[in-house]
């Protein structure tokens, strides 16, 4: 690990200049339609600065901070994946000509993000895309997008209402995998980031800013923040076992108790950092001249999922909120060697009638145990 | 920068290679076969698909059909039952198709080599078959004891009635042939395809491949368990929604394979379970 | 018709059979040999036949008015038709039409009844042997109920 240092808020600005310098296009937390989200930033203006949100079960509320933190919000309600897993992308053109056609790639340059206020969960989700991305077949277009990517992290010091990376063991602290690494601290009149580099490229933007050297007690206060955030964890999650739970509870009547709840409305999967189905569509021009083909986000909630010959395979709606938790939680583990959930809580929040991914595995886990004692 | 690194030049495997269709042979009232000429040939292993794009309506997974032996001549059989089908069905010699792959995991030839085989095909699922038999016919030394079991819904729903012919010309193949429903005119066996398998010979070493609706596998299955054969050396051929054909759009899921990569030819064994579950 | 000359029945249904109960069975039975288009018992019959078939090929049928006659099932070389003599009423609830020419044991039920209730140890060999057959009949029919290869859209 590098050294770290000290970045003054009123310096924050130097950064993002220089990233823009370096030909990134910042993106990063801002204000739009009552909540958080990502998006393009000019300036530290454009940050959520004295804002935070409350999370809970269904239920999403944007609230005044006490002080000016940049980063004082627990999660944007979109996610990353907006930008290296866009929710569409043209993946080719095909011209007519005669009775044939040609197929043309796409011809733009892929764009270069700086992705500001990345949180140890959502790094977390971006390694498990990676791992989708790049398999047998790796996709090139999120590749492309990826590989240009920088990452400015920024360490949870508090920990919202649906979070639960402390049991998935993807946060609240950032290892590895940024650029740069800050947490951010306000106390009294002062308002300062303890920053360190993770690759080169972060070291050479360090290398450029007016840092002051950090105090060992900056490193523990920080360390300090952190650990606070850990066990202020809204939710938590016992993954013990957690494969072997669902794969021997497929039958299990709690998938009937949240079937009755769920709209099957595919939030869950829209806001999930880690949810990578998708579907293709075909868009030719009126005159037939011209056919685009798109990718297209698309969710295991949709009927259409896994519609062959005959009809869909998965009807009811229990089926459906089966493959969603199951593939999430165990059969991901089967086919990426890691967990599909990191824990951020998002599905709870945006979930319109607040099903609880952590509920559930709660309710199989407890009703399997009774079940086994009697 | 960051961690990943995926070397240049890029080949988008979402990319298809446009094919002239070269012959079109009509099989059943719903079912037709479409010989296409890939550009430098098309090498393949018996069971696995592509993907086939037509221009402007979507793209489909489609077994291969035809001989692996005659790369020049890229095969498939299709039962128009759908939206890209039924634009596959109205299309003809000369017209352009897309073709991406091949992709999948192909029936064990190599696994099969010096055993018996027993092949059991149904309805459409016959066709993906027909390259693992077809492989047997261009290399029968390699191979013990051959017999298919066949089934189709009705003599009128025979599909590959010119080659079924030619392969019970072979005195070293064993061809079964039932349907479930037939009138007075039908010479041929009457009931499900089940019913053949207690008498095709075979020792119970023997490697089976089995290509059909789910419902008939599972029997197919059970009936080929009652004889003996170990659930390794069963082999299926598994049918999901595929929008990519290379892991990545997560519709073909089954339990936690991704029939597109893992399959769509998978041991017995290893679904079993998936097969219990309704709904997976 | 009968010769009392059989000693042993050479078929899967009586394989394992003890020699008493084999040449029980032989006392009421005879090989015959049936031509194509040849009916061995029609729908409504007196069913006092049971047919081991040792090769050729027989339809099942139903006479299905408007539609015709349907062949529910074909039965070769190793299996057995005629149920109908084993329950009461005894008449055959289906045609057996000769499609390829037939070899097969012929059994009399009359007399295979009468045994059956003198000696209820080989009633039972008997009938298990006949359920087994019936009941992966009956399996058959219904995986044939299922149209598995239908489009069921």
């Amino acid at each position: 690990m590098t050294a770290a240092s000290i970045l003054d808020r009123s310096d924050f600005d130097q950064l993002l200049a220089l990233l823009v310098d370096e030909g990134y296009q910042p993106i990063g937390p801002i204000l739009e339609g009552g909540r958080i989200v990502y998006g393009p930033i000019d300036s530290s203006s454009d940050l959520p600065a004295g804002k935070t949100d409350l999370h809970d079960g269904g239920m999403y509320r944007l609230v005044d901070r006490q002080d000016d933190a940049l980063f004082g919000y627990n999660l944007p309600s979109d996610s990353w994946k907006q930008y290296l897993f866009p929710p569409q992308t043209l993946l080719w053109s095909a011209v007519r000509s005669g009775g044939s056609f040609s197929v043309n790639p796409p011809t733009s340059e892929a764009p270069r993000y700086a992705l500001f206020g990345v949180r140890a969960c959502e790094l977390a989700a971006i390694d498990i895309q990676d791992r989708v991305f790049d398999g047998a077949y790796p996709d090139p277009h999120y590749g492309s997008i990826r590989e240009r990517v920088f990452i400015v992290g920024v360490n949870c010091v508090q920990a919202g209402g649906t979070c639960f990376c402390a049991s998935m063991g993807t946060g609240p602290e950032l290892t590895d995998g940024y650029d740069i690494v800050m947490t951010e601290f306000i106390d009294e009149d002062e308002h300062r980031f303890l920053i360190r580099s993770g690759t080169t490229a972060g070291g050479d933007v360090l290398a450029r800013l007016p840092l002051a050297p950090a105090d060992p007690t900056d490193c523990s206060h920080a360390d300090a923040l952190i650990a606070e955030a850990a066990t202020g964890m809204g939710r938590t999650l016992d993954t013990g076992g957690i494969k072997e739970l669902l794969y021997e509870n497929a039958e299990h009547p709690r998938w009937d108790d949240v079937a009755s709840r769920c709209l099957l409305c595919a939030n869950c999967t829209m806001v999930c950092p880690t949810c990578f189905c998708a579907t293709t569509e075909d868009r030719p021009t009126l005159d037939g001249a011209t056919a685009e083909r798109w990718r297209t986000w698309d969710s295991c909630f949709a009927l259409e999922h896994s519609y062959i010959h005959g009809g869909p395979i998965r009807v009811s709606v229990r089926s459906r909120y089966r493959q969603w938790l199951t593939h999430k939680l165990a059969t991901w583990i089967d086919q990426f060697d890691t967990s599909g959930c990191v824990g951020c809580g998002r599905c709870i929040t945006w979930c319109p009638v607040g099903i609880d991914i952590t509920e559930e595995v709660k309710a199989i886990r407890t009703e399997e145990a009774a079940h086994a004692h009697r | 920068m960051c961690t990943v690194t995926i070397a240049e030049p890029r080949i988008d495997p979402m990319l298809t290679t446009p094919m002239v269709i070269s012959a079109r042979r009509q099989e059943t009232a719903d079912t037709f076969t479409i010989d296409l000429a890939p550009p430098g040939g098309f090498t393949f292993l018996p069971g696995e698909f592509t993907m086939l794009y037509v221009y402007g309506v979507g793209e489909v997974p489609i077994s291969i059909s035809g001989d692996p032996a005659h790369p020049e001549v890229l095969t498939h059989t299709i039962r128009a039952a759908g939206k890209v089908t039924e634009a596959l069905e109205r299309m003809r010699p000369g017209d352009t198709v897309g073709v991406r792959g091949p992709y999948g995991t192909g029936w064990p030839m190599e696994a099969a080599k010096g055993k018996d085989v027993v092949l059991v095909g149904g309805g459409i699922g016959l066709a993906p078959l027909r390259p693992a038999l077809s492989h047997i016919i261009n290399n029968r030394i390699d191979y013990g004891l051959v017999s298919m079991a066949i089934g189709f819904r009705s003599p009128h729903e025979m599909l590959f009635v010119e080659e079924i012919r030619e392969w019970r010309q072979h005195f070293d193949l064993d061809i079964e042939l039932t349907v479930d429903v037939a009138d007075e005119t039908w010479r041929g066996s009457v009931g499900v395809v089940t019913r053949l398998i207690p008498m095709l010979e075979a020792n119970e070493d023997a490697i089976a491949m089995v290509c059909g609706p789910g419902i008939m596998m599972t029997f197919t299955a059970r009936a080929l368990r009652d004889r003996d054969f170990h659930p390794d050396n069963i082999y299926v051929s598994l049918e999901r929604n595929m929008k990519c054909g290379v892991g990545m759009c997560g519709h073909c899921q089954y339990g936690p394979l991704f029939v597109c990569t893992d399959g769509p030819v998978k041991q017995f064994s290893e679904v079993e379970r998936l097969f219990g579950i309704r709904e997976v | 018709m009968p010769t009392g000359d059989i000693t042993h029945i050479d078929h899967p249904l009586l394989a394992g059979l003890s020699d008493e109960h084999m040449s029980k069975i032989a006392s009421c039975a005879w090989g015959d040999r049936f031509e194509e288009g040849e009916h061995l018992f029609r729908v409504g019959e007196i069913a006092n036949r049971c047919f081991l078939i040792s090769a050729g090929l027989l339809a099942l049928e139903l006479d299905a008015g408007q539609r015709g006659v349907i062949r529910t099932s074909t039965i070769g070389a190793g299996e057995v038709a005629g149920f109908s003599w084993i329950f009461p009423p005894h008449r055959y609830g289906e045609s057996g039409h000769v499609v390829e020419p037939i070899e097969a044991t012929v059994l009399d039920g009359e007399k295979l009844r009468k045994m059956k209730v003198e000696d209820h140890e080989f009633g039972y060999e008997l009938m298990m042997r006949f359920a087994t057959v019936m009941l992966s009949r009956l399996q058959a029919a219904r995986l044939q109920l299922l149209d598995v290869y239908g489009d069921h859209r």
